[in-house]
């Protein structure tokens, strides 16, 4: 276990190389020059060759990158383009809205959902049940910016129940967290569904049930603590598509989190910025399958034998 | 469930492809005297702050929609194939290599990925379909490595071998075909997704872009006036939504005959 641990943390370094690597090449890729844009379109050639100089976007590829391993080596991710103000400290202090949200809709998403497909499984119709499995379907194939706006217009609009916009306490956080939560919830409960019709099908299960053991005694224990590990990984390995959702979702109401944050920059060209956000989406995605596979251990002692 | 998707993808195939011809109102026609009129005999389902007629614009926003989704499905899937089926034959250094590049790629938030890889080309039909597609083979790579590194083994491909198949034919003739039907359905099961993706895309400003409509785009454009004209952002959602749960359902309908997950 230990021994697994450590390859898989050194693999971490290596993972956010091959990340930056992949970002530099696509940002430099991008047409439109970072220069012209903080000039402005009147800006004679000196001024822009200056501005160049000074961001270092005139010197080679590869020295550029080389500058910017460095940079990430002393704990720092350069500072952003516009607003002189360093990418790291950004990302900090945006970080804790995006996890306040992520965290919301999550409260929200995984009791419900996996109560849903609990339901679903146990459900004695079969019309009931393929009736809520299309209804979460629905819920994941309908685009979660068009939620967010309908969720718009009915809640904050319509019944003025939730402010439209803006980064503040429970309030501003209802309904962007709602509308990350509605898909979250519906791929919960398909994902629950799933794996309890796996282990009904489990002998233990027939006797559990032969021997009388009560209905919900079953269900809690030998159906949902076997449910856990398969659970616990998928909904951790779709935290990927969460992250994608919160991009969306703080863009349109102004959640000023990191998803947004990543978003503008992309437009700007806020190279610093982007390789920021992007390196730090992707170690916070790394961090969360980590951790799922430490948690098998605690959740499933078979596990920790071996 | 596999019936049900395949007639309405069919319906909205068709509406969306033949229906202009019924229905040929032009969907870039800008009439300010019709400014955001509500459902009507003339608009059925309204028209938007150009006075432009809804359902036009959102029988022709499927086409482009549609089309970008059958093209990221190819690009899809001949890369998950080509890369697969080489990883997983030719082994070694090159599929280590190939599969550290998988890894590599799945580590990534596929959102911001396909915004980077769209935003290097001029947007359009093509950027979109090379985003989505570029972002979306990495999991059937795997699937279809997988497949070939089991079938590798096999009586079949060693008789081949010593009857002095090259390895182009083995490729091509013995494991292409073989790894065909999980590929396919594979991709199927892709398929809502990449809609969903192609409308984020466009819903950013990063799709085919204005005038030509698309679902994405509507929804974006009609967000200043939802208090005025909600009808704006509905129905375009709509078809989103109805044309996803269609592929989604037809996907894992697919996938369940095959138990694929």
């Amino acid at each position: 276990m230990n021994r697994y641990l450590l390859k898989r943390l050194a693999a971490i370094p290596l993972l956010a190389i091959g990340i930056t690597f992949l970002v530099f090449l696509l940002m430099r890729a991008i047409p439109g020059d970072p220069a012209l844009a903080l000039a402005g379109e009147k800006a004679g050639a000196a001024a822009l060759e200056n501005i160049r100089r000074e961001l270092g976007t005139d010197r080679p590829f590869l020295v550029q990158y080389a500058g910017y391993l460095g940079l990430l080596a002393r704990g720092e991710l350069g500072r952003s383009y516009f607003t002189n103000r360093p990418v790291a400290r950004d990302i900090v202090e945006k970080f804790p809205n995006t996890l306040a949200l992520a965290c919301a809709a999550m409260a929200v998403a995984v009791p419900i959902g996996v109560l849903l497909g609990l339901f679903m499984t146990l459900a004695r119709s079969r019309m009931v049940e393929k009736a809520v499995s299309i209804v979460t379907m629905a819920g994941v194939s309908l685009p979660v910016f068009w939620i967010g706006l309908v969720l718009m217009f009915l809640l904050s609009l319509k019944l003025r129940l939730f402010p439209p916009s803006g980064t503040g306490d429970m309030h501003y956080l209802a309904l962007p967290a709602l509308t990350l939560a509605l898909p979250a919830l519906a791929s919960v409960a398909r994902i629950t569904k799933t794996v309890t019709t796996d282990i009904m099908r489990h002998q233990f299960m027939t006797t559990a049930r032969a021997k009388g053991i009560a209905r919900w005694r079953v269900v809690l224990v030998h159906l949902l603590r076997n449910a856990l590990i398969p659970l616990v990984t998928v909904i951790g390995l779709d935290f990927g598509s969460y992250l994608n959702g919160a991009v969306l979702t703080e863009t349109i109401f102004g959640w000023d989190g990191v998803g947004r944050y990543a978003m503008d920059a992309i437009i700007k060209r806020d190279y610093p910025v982007v390789m920021g956000t992007v390196l730090a989406g992707t170690m916070v995605f790394v961090g969360i399958n980590l951790a799922v596979d430490l948690l098998y251990s605690v959740l499933d002692p078979r596990v920790r034998k071996r | 469930m596999t019936r049900a998707a395949s007639i309405i993808l069919a319906i909205v195939l068709a509406a969306c492809f033949a229906g202009p011809l019924v229905y040929d109102k032009d969907p870039l026609l800008i009439d300010l005297d019709s400014i955001k009129m509500p459902i009507s005999p003339e608009h059925p389902l309204g028209t938007d702050n150009k006075g432009r007629d809804i359902l036009a614009r959102t029988l022709h926003g499927g086409r482009i929609s549609m089309l970008i989704v059958i093209g990221a499905s190819a690009l899809t899937f001949s890369l998950g194939m080509a890369v697969g089926l080489v990883s997983g034959y030719v082994g070694g250094a090159v599929d280590i290599a190939l599969m550290a590049f998988v890894d590599l790629l799945l580590s990534f938030p596929t959102l911001l990925l396909a915004i980077g890889i769209s935003i290097i080309m001029p947007p359009g039909y093509l950027s979109v379909l090379i985003a989505i597609g570029a972002v979306g083979w990495v999991g059937l790579a795997r699937l279809v490595r997988g497949q070939v590194i089991v079938l590798r083994e096999s009586l079949q491909i060693e008789a081949a071998t010593a009857m002095g198949a090259s390895d182009v034919r083995i490729l091509w003739r013995y494991l292409f075909p073989q790894c065909l039907p999980t590929a396919m359905v594979a991709v199927s099961m892709k398929m809502g997704g990449f809609m969903l993706s192609e409308a984020a895309l466009s819903f950013l400003g990063l799709g085919v872009q204005p005038p030509a409509p698309t679902w994405g785009g509507m929804i974006s454009a009609s967000r200043v006036f939802i208090t005025s004209a909600p009808w704006m952002v509905i129905f375009p959602g709509l078809m989103i939504g109805v044309t996803a749960l269609a592929l989604n359902m037809l996907g894992e309908g697919l996938g369940e005959r095959m138990e694929l997950h």
